[in-house]
């Protein structure tokens, strides 16, 4: 089957409520990591046109929140992500994060793949398209084990931008979402930056699926410092809104400090 | 929300496993770097030994930007990632062409990237540049270029004239009344301005080094430059600059030299430097200085037009044809006013003289076109004060004399 008609029976089976994709990440995950090992050489090895590049990324976290939500229940996270971007703006790539699982061994918390096209549409304003797959494992706090597929696009411009994210099933809960984030970065000088967020996710069946309500919100404010092809940065996360189940368990709660390092190579 | 439970699992192995994956793939990845990185031939000096002259600039288009997923809140619009793909591209142009790569400069402003590369002794910077120009992949290519600020050696070391020539042609402390520049933002970008200075501590708010050189002890050039512009008005010392209460941002783009006669400046200097004032939406950018012409800053000036900001630069030498950046479409170009009609179009303003700061907290006499334009970037200021920036997007200064280009002050305030 061609990349595409992966990509195409992927979203349908989706649609049609039947996950096609999560098949598709149940195969034995030492193959995936064989698989991921064979792509980084391939791709730090292959020739590539001087306008496109692959780039690794590693990082290390001390905790996952998304959505406001601690996805790795509170404890550390680290990931490799694998990109290829080129200036006609197509960009695809994958990544893996592993955390602790319940006997504190590490496992696999989510694999992840991306596809998006960008364009400049003025001097100051790109657009952007895409499709990302998630697939979290038994690892992810909610405890569901799901692949979903979210669609996105939005505009960018010099330290801001917008988009809107869309999942015929969220989380595989059988609800529809649509999620609106505003993500901004302000420049302090000296490679430091302040980083923000604003993200509010809807449900679109009315049936109080996001942990008992139908919609849920989240803020970051943080700092960034880069050091060429290192960033470290903090942020205070805050989720809400506090009812239903979304922020049970000792480790999650509401509020979050996060930090890490990001090297990209 | 549905519950299930993967029936396959084996973390212990899983583990094991990707970390083999991301062990090899460093290891290769290490290995690819190794092999695409930089060009190092054992001629090379190292890369904080390279002589500036044997680089070259090299534009690339940014690519767009976009959302990173995976790359969480903080870095989700990937600073790193982005820069490490830049610098990766760089290095595999660089070694295609057999040449050294240096550092990536990002230019946001005007959406591009510079990439810095060095050219080996023995091969033409012209030629490689005119390659490099026709590679898919970059946008242009250009030996770096050097500057010269436009000022003579101080003429000598007397004691402070009661009156600077602007007070008395001007009538400065009548404008001072209703205007001195106050929320005008200024990029001085020159040599290192002494900040403090207790004539500039004031008004220069922000200082950067934009050099490849260390910041140094404050430099001359620059501290005489600003305390035109911005020396503190009514404090019982010193003199009183044409704009004081202006916010002054000092970016260090030159740096004095011994082995030239008076300060220095190359391309790339002078490029990051603009493209912060741009960025920054300054309003008026002094360039006190001159050179040849150079593609990359015209886009960078041209880009600061279009954010309706004023760029002011001294004329040059004659020789040049008013030199770069005052012969550029857009700027406003300033010389000595010498009673003689200017070859310019722009304006002329005192530059014999004149008494303004130097460093170490003294005062001294100086003269040459960098001054004048000092004056003229005063007067802006408090022209963008009086109009406000929307209604002065170049210039409301009005001409006393058309054939000299001498300044008729009454008329530009008034009204």
């Amino acid at each position: 089957m061609s990349p595409p008609a992966t990509v195409l029976s992927i979203l349908k089976g989706h649609l049609a409520g039947k996950c096609v994709a999560a098949n598709l990440f149940l195969l034995p995950r030492k193959i995936l990591s064989i698989s991921c090992f064979i792509f980084v050489c391939v791709a730090q090895f292959s020739f590539t046109p001087a306008h496109a590049q692959i780039v690794t990324t590693l990082s290390a976290q001390n905790d996952d929140r998304v959505r406001g939500r601690s996805a790795s229940r509170g404890k550390p996270v680290t990931s490799a992500s694998i990109t290829y971007e080129d200036i006609e703006g197509i960009f695809v790539g994958g990544s893996i994060s592993l955390t602790l699982d319940d006997n504190d061994n590490p496992d696999v918390l989510l694999y992840q793949g991306f596809v998006s096209y960008a364009s400049n549409i003025s001097q100051d304003l790109s657009a952007d398209i895409g499709i990302i797959v998630n697939s979290y494992t038994e690892n992810y706090a909610g405890l569901v084990d799901d692949t979903f597929v979210e669609a996105f696009a939005g505009l960018s411009t010099e330290g801001l931008s917008g988009h809107v994210r869309f999942s015929p099933n969220y989380l595989n809960s059988g609800t529809a979402t649509f999620y609106l984030e505003l993500d901004s970065a302000l420049p302090l000088g000296n490679d430091f930056s302040a980083t923000g967020h604003l993200g509010l996710l809807l449900g679109l069946d009315g049936n109080n699926s996001l942990g008992g309500t139908n919609y849920r919100y989240d803020t970051q404010i943080g700092i960034q410092k880069d050091f060429n092809r290192i960033s470290v940065f903090t942020n205070v996360v805050i989720g809400g809104p506090r009812e239903g189940v979304w922020f049970d368990g000792p480790w999650m709660g509401r509020t979050g400090v996060v930090g890490g390092i990001s090297y990209s190579f | 929300m549905t519950r299930t439970r993967m029936i396959y699992r084996e973390p212990r192995w899983a583990w094991v496993w990707i970390l083999a994956a991301i062990a090899l793939g460093l290891s290769c990845a290490a290995l690819g770097n190794s092999t695409t990185g930089n060009i190092q031939t054992p001629a090379d000096p190292p890369e904080d030994q390279l002589d500036e002259s044997r680089m070259i600039l090299v534009m690339m288009e940014q690519p767009p930007k976009r959302l990173r997923p995976g790359q969480g809140y903080s870095a989700g619009y990937g600073n790193s990632q982005s820069r490490a793909s830049r610098a990766k591209l760089g290095r595999n142009l660089s070694k295609k062409y057999e040449l050294t790569f240096v550092e990536n400069w990002p230019m946001p402003a005007i959406q591009l990237d510079c990439m810095i590369m060095y050219v080996p002794e023995g091969r033409s910077l012209k030629d490689i540049a005119e390659k490099l120009s026709k590679d898919e992949s970059v946008l242009w290519a250009e030996p770096m270029d050097a500057y010269d600020v436009l000022a003579s050696d101080v003429t000598h070391k007397d004691p402070l004239y009661k009156l600077s020539p602007a007070s008395a042609q001007w009538d400065i402390a009548k404008l001072h009344q209703k205007w001195r520049g106050d929320n005008v933002k200024i990029a001085v970008i020159d040599t290192h301005v002494d900040r403090n200075h207790p004539e500039l501590r004031k008004s220069v708010t922000l200082s950067r080094n934009f050099s490849s050189t260390p910041i140094s002890p404050a430099e001359t050039h620059g501290t005489s430059v600003a305390g035109i512009i911005g020396a503190a008005a009514s404090n019982g010392i010193g003199i009183a600059g044409i704009a004081p209460d202006s916010n002054i941002w000092a970016l260090r783009a030159c740096w004095r030299n011994s082995k030239y006669k008076n300060a220095r400046c190359n391309t790339l200097s002078l490029a990051r430097a603009l493209n912060y004032a741009v960025e920054n939406r300054v309003d008026i950018i002094n360039m006190s200085l001159a050179g040849p012409t150079n593609r990359l800053l015209g886009r960078l000036i041209d880009e600061a037009r279009t954010r309706n900001i004023a760029v002011v630069a001294a004329y040059g030498r004659p020789d040049q044809k008013g030199g770069f950046p005052a012969s550029y479409q857009g700027v406003i170009p300033v010389s000595v006013d010498d009673g003689a009609p200017p070859q310019h179009n722009g304006y002329v303003a005192p530059g014999k003289d004149i008494p303004t700061t130097r460093t170490g907290g003294k005062l001294h006499v100086v003269q040459g076109s960098s001054f004048s334009t000092a004056h003229i970037t005063g007067l802006l200021a408090l022209s963008r004060e009086r109009y406000g920036r929307r209604n002065a997007p170049w210039s409301r200064l009005k001409y006393e004399s058309s054939r000299y280009r001498t300044i008729d002050i009454k008329g530009s305030f008034s009204g």
